[in-house]
């Protein structure tokens, strides 16, 4: 959003001021540039030119669906967008645009990636001139301002003549985004970094948070001191990454951590769900015929930095491996049971029923009470 | 009318009732015919009120026996309302942009979300799913935006429909994805690199088999499946369709957009932008209905049929199909001709206070149609509402059937013949949409169509109209001039009509 702005006052700065012939007098050519863009909107939100001067508008859809430009009178943006909608099956051939003295100029219906150009002079009636996408549906949040004007312009984030998605926001309240309060643990399934698709985001508490892969079914990455920004990824259309809030502090790069069944081989997995206990998610897959249970939980200290998962596997029938990355010295990993060797944790049939692995930051411990 | 047909068949149906009904047939018959109130607005719309905090951007609806809905929302909330104290509870969260939610029982839903299908069950029954269970995950994902998925809706046998959108060029994918990467899948404007993108399947909930149904499709955001169990699914204009459809789906089939065929059996290596279209054209089946493009349709979503039994107005058995970007919904009247369904459409609840973006609509058990709103970042809305049939009998074109030499229309009430009768009163246009790999398609071969002769049907309530020269291919587009009313001078309430016409009538 912030971007569009500052391209909307660059625009606004940057007037191309062209002579024509040097006979007529200061006749100069303002060069505009708008841009249909993604989520109903020009790129472009207002501009300004004085009055009864030349104007050249570049139209570019960068859309995914065609939209046109319309310029009308002050105040008949609403008027020509119903005229618009009310033109039935003629509607089409007439690019949506309809006719009306209330239109001071027109770009037809482009189709994405379409690039059209008008010019027209100003009008010499100082005012604010809308310009709307008149294609059916569009016109009601399709829309910005040409202000004939020699002033200076409103406040952006005032201006009630430009869609209201287009005007400065302030902060984004921290008040929870669904109709009950979030309380810890909080999960989400979304699109995150470093991760498949299929992501599941877990906060343990408002420390502690991590990222589990639920294609591959892995564990990818725990991070401190926050937990996802979703604004990007819930605005619209969803294209955009859920953002990490904090600092990764653990993040293993030595792929799916099982191996099963004396095979030095990445087994094949799939996915079962997950249940809640104490709201925990408790994730269950596949290894062949062998189920796991991987139950993330948060250390018993509070003031620690870390997690502990309790594994639950069953069907096996011979011995397991776990294997944690041990590279990052200021993660200290530990386990209830079996017997490491490296980054191997060894596990016999019977210890690889139920164990527990420990991931714990060290030298970073918060104490409580200062 | 309506209600004599009804009790007929209730007498027919349910020996118990009979004397009672044959009461009430007499009673009907003895006070000097129920009256039949005409009128336009024969529909109300109220607004549900949604829980503070919720971003009402809805995904699917369904209800309970109880009449109690379930709706899902796109931040990933699954909340159930209860129409009766107007209050709403939560039932699961953090889906991922969940597009489809089916209550088995209030304590068991499938919902089908961008990673899976996923069954939700309350096994401690205290009112929330404590159990996420994946029901399919057997698809891909690359991590583009498009690839939503829709569904899951009943096949009428236990077993469920689920359909998977393509990928759009308006973002890429990831480094990471979910299922085999196949490149020849990459190209072209709406892309299948994943599997099974593009296509319907159908899933076995109870262990999770997932057959690959159909393919061809763009965008299917609408599945439904009629009592005989025909599978009909709507798709949206772009790349390889014209304009927005409605097909009637069969197995094995494949209904027109090229990048599925990636994940068809045969095509393995194959680009299937490199597939002459000719030959794509030839494979492909033809939309049932055609909704000419931002008159009628900017993007069809939800068909649903109307089995209410007279609960909800004049148009049992007929289907109502949900459009984001117009303050209307579509009725269609299917038509089979030759073996094969195609039909007509018009607006439906037009200028009774619905909004637009109507991504779901559902049936309540009493006869309420419930529409739940979306945009998403294209056109639509937010919200739901509840449209109900308030009695009275709209003046409107009930079924438009082909004939061999034009069409026959009923209507809902009984017409005024005289204008009824004039030819000059009906006025006929046809043209088509090109099938090309381009987006979109203008409306091609636009041509006034003659009427030759109108005449009215037996009973009163329709009429037959004869064309100059009925060809195959093409939209249909009947004006009906504002002097056609009813006995009663109801002026006809939806004035032009679009029949798709696939197929002639040979016999």
């Amino acid at each position: 959003m912030e971007l569009t702005f500052k391209k909307a006052t660059i625009f606004f700065i940057i007037l191309v001021v062209v002579f024509v012939s040097p006979y007529a007098t200061s006749q100069v050519i303002n060069e505009i540039q708008i841009k249909a863009i993604s989520g109903l909107k020009y790129d472009l939100p207002r501009f300004a030119i004085k009055p009864g001067t030349k104007v050249k508008i570049i139209f570019e859809n960068e859309d995914e669906m065609a939209h046109n430009l319309v310029f009308t009178l002050p105040g008949k943006r609403e008027e020509i967008v119903d005229l618009a909608n009310n033109l039935g099956g003629s509607g089409p051939s007439m690019n949506f645009i309809p006719t009306s003295e209330a239109i001071i100029a027109s770009i037809k219906v482009l189709n994405p990636d379409g690039k059209e150009v008008v010019e027209f002079t100003a009008p010499t009636k100082e005012g604010i001139y809308p310009y709307v996408c008149t294609y059916p549906g569009h016109g009601f949040v399709m829309y910005g301002a040409m202000y004939v004007t020699t002033d200076d312009l409103p406040p952006l984030s005032s201006d009630l003549n430009i869609p209201e998605s287009q005007r400065e926001k302030k902060d984004v309240s921290k008040s929870s985004p669904h109709p009950y309060p979030l309380d810890y643990p909080i999960i989400y399934r979304t699109f995150l970094p470093d991760c498949g698709p299929a992501g599941i985001a877990v906060a343990l508490n408002n420390k502690v948070s991590y990222g589990w892969d639920a294609g591959k079914c892995m564990f990818r990455y725990a991070w401190k001191d926050g937990f996802l920004d979703n604004t990007e990824q819930w605005k619209a259309k969803g294209n955009e990454l859920s953002k990490i809030v904090g600092k990764v502090f653990y993040k293993p790069i030595l792929g799916f951590p099982f191996r099963i069944n004396d095979s030095d081989n990445e087994p094949k997995v799939k996915f079962m769900g997950y249940n809640l206990e104490n709201e925990f998610p408790k994730f269950n897959f596949k290894i062949d015929n062998v189920s796991v249970n991987e139950f993330i939980q948060p250390l018993e200290d509070p003031n620690e930095i870390g997690f502990f998962i309790h594994f639950e596997i069953s069907e096996l029938e011979n011995t397991l491996i776990y294997i944690a990355d041990k590279s990052n010295d200021n993660i200290e990993i530990s386990a209830d049971k079996g017997k490491w060797e490296g980054n191997r944790l060894q596990l016999t049939k019977e210890e690889g029923k139920s164990f527990n692995v420990y991931f714990k930051e060290i030298g970073e411990i918060s104490h409580a009470g200062h | 009318m309506y209600t004599l047909k009804k009790l007929e068949k209730s007498v027919m149906l349910d020996i118990r009732n009979y004397i009672y009904s044959l009461v009430l047939i007499l009673s009907i018959i003895s006070c000097d015919k129920e009256e039949i109130i005409e009128g336009n607005d024969a529909y109300e719309v109220v607004d549900i009120k949604t829980p503070e905090g919720l971003r009402a951007e809805n995904g699917g609806i369904a209800f309970l026996p109880d009449g109690r809905m379930v709706a899902c929302f796109h931040l990933g909330e699954v909340l159930i309302y209860d129409p009766k104290t107007e209050e709403w509870s939560v039932f699961a969260k953090g889906l991922h942009d969940p597009l489809g939610v089916y209550p088995i029982n209030e304590y068991e839903m499938l919902v089908m979300h961008r990673p899976e299908l996923t069954r939700l069950v309350d096994t401690d029954k205290d009112g929330k799913a404590d159990l996420y269970q994946t029901v399919t995950d057997q698809f891909g994902i690359s991590g583009n935006y498009h690839e939503y998925n829709y569904g899951p809706e009943p096949d009428g046998n236990g077993a469920f429909f689920i359909s998977l959108n393509d990928a759009s060029n308006g973002a890429g994918i990831w480094k990471e994805v979910r299922g085999e990467f196949r490149p020849e899948g990459r190209p072209g404007r709406m892309y299948s690199c994943v599997p099974y993108r593009g296509w319907v399947m159908k899933v076995n909930a109870e262990n999770g088999e997932l057959i690959p149904w159909a393919s061809g499709f763009r965008s299917p955001n609408g599945i439904a499946v009629d009592k005989k169990g025909g599978l009909f699914i709507t798709d949206n204009q772009g790349d390889w369709l014209g304009t927005s459809k409605l097909y009637h789906v069969e197995k094995g089939k494949f209904y027109g957009h090229p990048s599925s065929l990636v994940w068809e059996k045969g095509f393995e290596g194959i680009d299937p932008l490199t597939i002459p279209v000719p030959i794509l054209d030839k494979m492909r089946q033809k939309g049932s209905i055609l909704f000419p493009h931002s008159i009628l349709a900017n993007s069809p979503t939800q068909p649903v049929f109307d089995y209410t039994g007279g609960k909800f107005g004049p148009f049992e058995d007929q289907m109502i199909i949900g459009e984001m970007d117009h303050d209307f919904l579509l009725r269609v009247m299917l038509d089979e001709v030759d073996g094969e369904t195609q039909g007509a459409c018009v607006p439906f609840v037009s200028n009774q206070g619905l909004t637009k973006g109507n991504n779901r609509i559902a049936w309540s058990p009493d006869g309420n149609l419930y529409a739940g709103k979306s945009d998403r970042g294209w056109v639509g809305g937010k919200g739901l509402q509840k449209i109900s049939w308030n009695g009275k009998t709209p003046m409107d074109v009930y079924e438009m059937k082909l004939t061999k030499s034009g069409f026959e229309l009923t209507f809902t009430l009984p017409l005024a013949s005289e204008t009824a009768l004039d030819p000059l009163n009906y006025s006929f246009k046809r043209y088509y949409y090109e099938y090309h790999r381009k987006y979109g398609s203008k409306q091609f071969d636009v041509t006034e169509v003659e009427v030759k002769e109108v005449s009215l049907t037996k009973d009163g309530m329709g009429i037959n109209i004869d064309l100059e020269n009925l060809i195959s291919g093409y939209v249909y587009e009947l004006t009906l001039n504002e002097s056609i009313t009813s006995q009663k001078s109801t002026p006809i309430n939806n004035k032009i009509i679009y029949y798709t016409l696939n197929n002639l009538r040979v016999q």
